[in-house]
């Protein structure tokens, strides 16, 4: 097991405490983001996701409990604050709306020039963050990001985070709004930022489907806390708990566990249409009237 | 079922944008189709298929640079008739925040009927049903900006609703929405098919909401690329893809096992279904 | 950052009291009169006349004291800058020297008129206070349109008015979440928001404020056209379906309103 990048123990979070608009985001969340792992964050909304993650880089401070990020506590009000926010790359639900300059270039530029590097530096990060993402940096750099397509704003956003160089990369709904080319497009950028460029990434998604093709464990929360922490494989394969708080479990893997319901020995912890299809084969081979009719 | 009855017809429609400049862009090309009365049917086509210009014709927010969009028997580009299509053709849109007016949710279902100019009982009485049919009626007080996204939608929905009209435009209607939300919404929109009478028609690209309409019909470059039943659209994998769209995990699935030689029948759309049928297949009795 | 939440506009105090019932239009007539009235005093006496019938109508209103004089708390310095200009400059030269700061004297005219012009500032930001916390921001704009529309035939655009008030009120909590959006999204990316000297600090709201903008005119273009296809043509032929109706209560509150302000301009007659 790899060690630690970011922890969180006894996390708490309240949100205007004090006041009658008082709310708990927050309980109590035990939690270890292992370097260089991909993990899902998933719950319903307002189950606490998005309050979570912009602790990890000190954007909001635990009401009680302590966050850990690369060793380092994080205590807010100080130097080490911008320590931790480069890095842990944070991207919010439409991060295109944060984009400001003139040219895609200055756009992704933001980031290092805060980190006060010199501008040979920060052209070599603004370079190599759009190729990560696939954007020609000749091509896209000198464009206006308002210009471009709705999946292309996006990528330029992500490459504004990229620049900072972060260890960890938290996405918010990186698919959110997008049409199936765009969404596949950004998960296949994920994945290798994830495999080649070794960055350990967080992604918060409603959609099953991509946290199932992309990370190796799932963190379910669920009004503010911890609901289930398990391989990506268990967590599918325990759909009923899901379905209890309104989660969905891949449909593919619907129809194995509906078969399994039926008295069929399939084994449901299989994620993507092919393991499936695959499932299904098996144990349709090994059915009696299966190999009678084949005969 | 009976005869359908078409509702808005749209004959060679053609429209560009900024004809004449540098910019000029032609984003729906010689588009025919019918919607019929009380119809579910889904628009798809992946961004820049010209889906949302073919929708923003249907009650005259947008009029053809060619061919013509006739609505009950009523022409888009005439301007007397332009609140009456307007009446008739409600929309609901991709941001749930900037279509909401009022800051009361009854307030904002009364908007479209207070435009038509009505005696403010029957405003109040036409709020008070379309907040009851999309189930938003104990929420009227309140203010729309602490609702969800779901909740937001409906109270938009319910705003088309209260001018009585005759079908809904989602435009995108759910593309923000998470997936309690998309559920909200949709049952909802069926429902009011199934009860009031009212045409849907939903655009989106997510294959999963498609599968569930009577008829879809697929753009690609502003061209209707596929027309039919789910069914018939979701078997015909190759064009899919090649249109860059997703198919239902379920057609996906039906289409890997029968390449290894199970013979899944039809085309099944969702998870029960496909079961069933493997289930009926090894003698299990369901 | 959080307390951008917590911001709430118009400071309206939802109570069931007699004041909150009446029709929005009594309470902007009755402000405005009231307004007026405090301008024309020339007396202590009439504005301790004033005083108390202020005082109970905030105790009818059920709005607690403390909260009706909060309204006073960003501007007491503007309070204070007033009275202490007036104790020095107020008074006609020759009165009666208090004490003296250098070249300035403070007079016992100065002060007493430093008092009385403070007195009348607190009584004018208190009357029109009561006004927003017994009228909701749906309300106020309504009976601002209601009360405009005969003079549409003149010019005045009642209706736009009323419109812009309804939707700006509609949309400034979308656009303070924005902002807090935002603001973390650059700090994220390293942005210093707190720290530099004024310019400094004046160049790190590019960040926030461009995308600020972006949004706001995508939000009202968008809102346009949804008002668009909801059959929106001005005011023209609308109607609305709450009504406002006067009733009885509104004119008594009426009649107390003009008893209450000439008794406070005679008062000194007396």
């Amino acid at each position: 097991m790899s060690d630690p990048v970011v922890v969180c123990e006894g996390l708490t979070h309240v949100y205007l405490r004090g006041t009658p608009f008082e709310s708990v985001a927050l309980r109590g969340v035990d939690l270890v983001v292992r370097r260089g792992e991909c993990l899902g964050l998933v719950g319903p909304t307002g189950s606490g996701k998005s309050t979570l993650v912009q602790h990890f880089n000190g954007l909001l401070r635990p009401t009680e409990g302590r966050v850990w990020v690369d060793g380092v506590e994080i205590r807010p009000g100080t130097a080490l604050v911008r320590e931790v926010r480069r890095k842990v790359g944070l991207l919010f639900q439409y991060p295109e709306h944060q984009l400001f300059e003139a040219t895609v270039f200055d756009d992704v530029a933001f980031g290092p020039r805060n980190l006060g590097l010199d501008p040979e530096e920060v052209q070599e990060r603004v370079r190599e963050s759009l190729q990560w993402v696939g954007l020609d940096p000749d091509r896209f750099g000198p464009r206006s990001p308002f210009s471009l397509s709705g999946g292309e704003m996006r990528r330029v956003a992500i490459a504004g985070v990229l620049a900072m160089r972060p260890q960890v990369l938290v996405l918010d709904e990186p698919t959110a709004g997008l049409d199936p080319e765009g969404r596949r497009e950004i998960l296949s950028r994920v994945r290798e930022l994830h495999r080649k460029a070794r960055l350990t990434v967080v992604l918060i998604s409603h959609s099953m489907d991509d946290v199932a093709r992309l990370c190796q464990r799932v963190v379910v929360l669920h009004r503010g806390q911890v609901f289930l922490d398990a391989p990506v494989r268990e967590a599918f394969a325990q759909a009923d708990r899901l379905r209890s708080i309104g989660l969905d479990v891949p449909r593919a893997t619907d129809v194995l566990l509906r078969l399994k319901a039926a008295g069929l020995p399939v084994r449901c912890d299989r994620l993507t249409v092919e393991e499936v299809c695959e499932e299904i084969v098996r144990v349709l081979q090994g059915n009696q009237r299966w190999s009678s009719s084949e005969a | 079922m009976s005869e359908p009855v078409p509702l808005i017809e749209v004959f060679h429609l053609t429209h560009v944008y900024h004809a004449g400049t540098p910019q000029e862009v032609r984003a729906v090309h010689d588009v025919s189709l019918t919607v019929h009365r009380a119809e579910f049917l889904a628009l798809v086509g992946g961004n820049g298929s010209g889906k949302s210009t073919l929708a923003k014709h249907l009650n005259a927010l947008l009029l053809p640079t060619e061919g013509r969009v006739v609505v009950d028997g009523l022409d888009t580009r005439d301007p007397q008739a332009l609140w009456e299509i307007r009446r008739k053709v409600g929309m609901v849109f991709q941001n749930p925040d900037n279509q909401i007016v009022a800051t009361v949710v009854e307030e904002d279902v009364a908007f479209g009927p207070e435009n038509l100019g009505l005696p403010p009982e029957e405003i109040a009485q036409r709020v008070e049903e379309a907040l009851r049919a999309v189930g938003m009626l104990e929420h009227r007080r309140r203010e729309p900006h602490l609702l969800s996204g779901g909740q937001k939608q409906r109270v938009a929905i319910a705003g088309v609703l209260a001018m009585r009209p005759q079908c809904i435009v989602l435009d995108e209607a759910t593309t923000m929405l998470d997936p309690e939300g998309r559920r909200e919404v949709l049952r909802t929109a069926h429902r009011l098919r199934e009860r009031e009478g009212i045409a849907v028609v939903h655009i989106t690209h997510n294959m999963e909401e498609a599968a569930q309409a009577d008829r879809v019909v697929v753009l690609h470059e502003g061209r209707v690329a596929l027309e039919g039943t789910p069914r018939e659209v979701f078997r015909d994998v190759r064009r899919l893809r090649r249109l860059r769209l997703d198919l239902p995990e379920v057609a996906e699935l039906s289409g890997c096992l029968r390449r290894r030689g199970i013979p899944v029948e039809g085309q099944p759309l969702d998870p029960g279904e496909l079961a069933a049928q493997l289930l009926r297949w090894c003698g299990v009795v369901v | 950052m959080e307390l951008l939440r917590s911001l709430t506009i118009g400071q309206y105090v939802p109570r069931a009291s007699p004041v909150h019932r009446l029709d929005p239009r009594t309470k902007i007539l009755a402000t405005t009169v009231l307004v007026v009235v405090v301008f024309l005093v020339r007396d202590f006496r009439g504005l301790g006349v004033f005083a108390a019938f202020l005082a109970a109508a905030v105790a009818l209103s059920q709005v607690p004291a403390g909260f009706a004089l909060r309204g006073l708390r960003p501007i007491w310095f503007l309070l204070l800058l007033t009275l202490v200009l007036q104790v020095f400059f107020g008074g006609s030269s020759g009165g009666t020297v208090l004490w003296r700061l250098g070249p300035f004297a403070a007079t016992r005219e100065g002060l007493v008129q430093g008092l009385f012009v403070t007195a009348r500032l607190v009584l004018l930001v208190v009357s029109t206070s009561l006004l927003t916390f017994t009228t909701s921001p749906v309300e106020l704009a309504d009976g601002m349109e209601r009360l405009l529309n005969p003079f549409r035939r003149l010019g005045v655009p009642a209706h736009e008015l009323a419109m812009m008030m309804t939707i700006a009120l509609r949309f400034i909590p979308t656009l303070v979440e924005e902002t807090e959006k935002i603001m973390k999204a650059q700090m994220a990316r390293g942005a210093d928001l707190d720290t530099g000297g004024p310019l400094r600090r004046a160049r790190a709201l590019v960040p926030i404020l461009v995308p600020l903008f972006v949004s706001a005119f995508r939000r009202a273009d968008e809102l346009a056209v949804a008002m668009e296809a909801r059959g929106y043509r001005g005011g023209e032929g609308r109607t609305r379906m709450k009504q406002l109706r006067y009733r009885a209560q509104d004119l008594w509150a009426g009649l107390v309103v003009l008893g209450a302000s000439a008794l406070v301009l005679w008062s000194g007659r007396i």
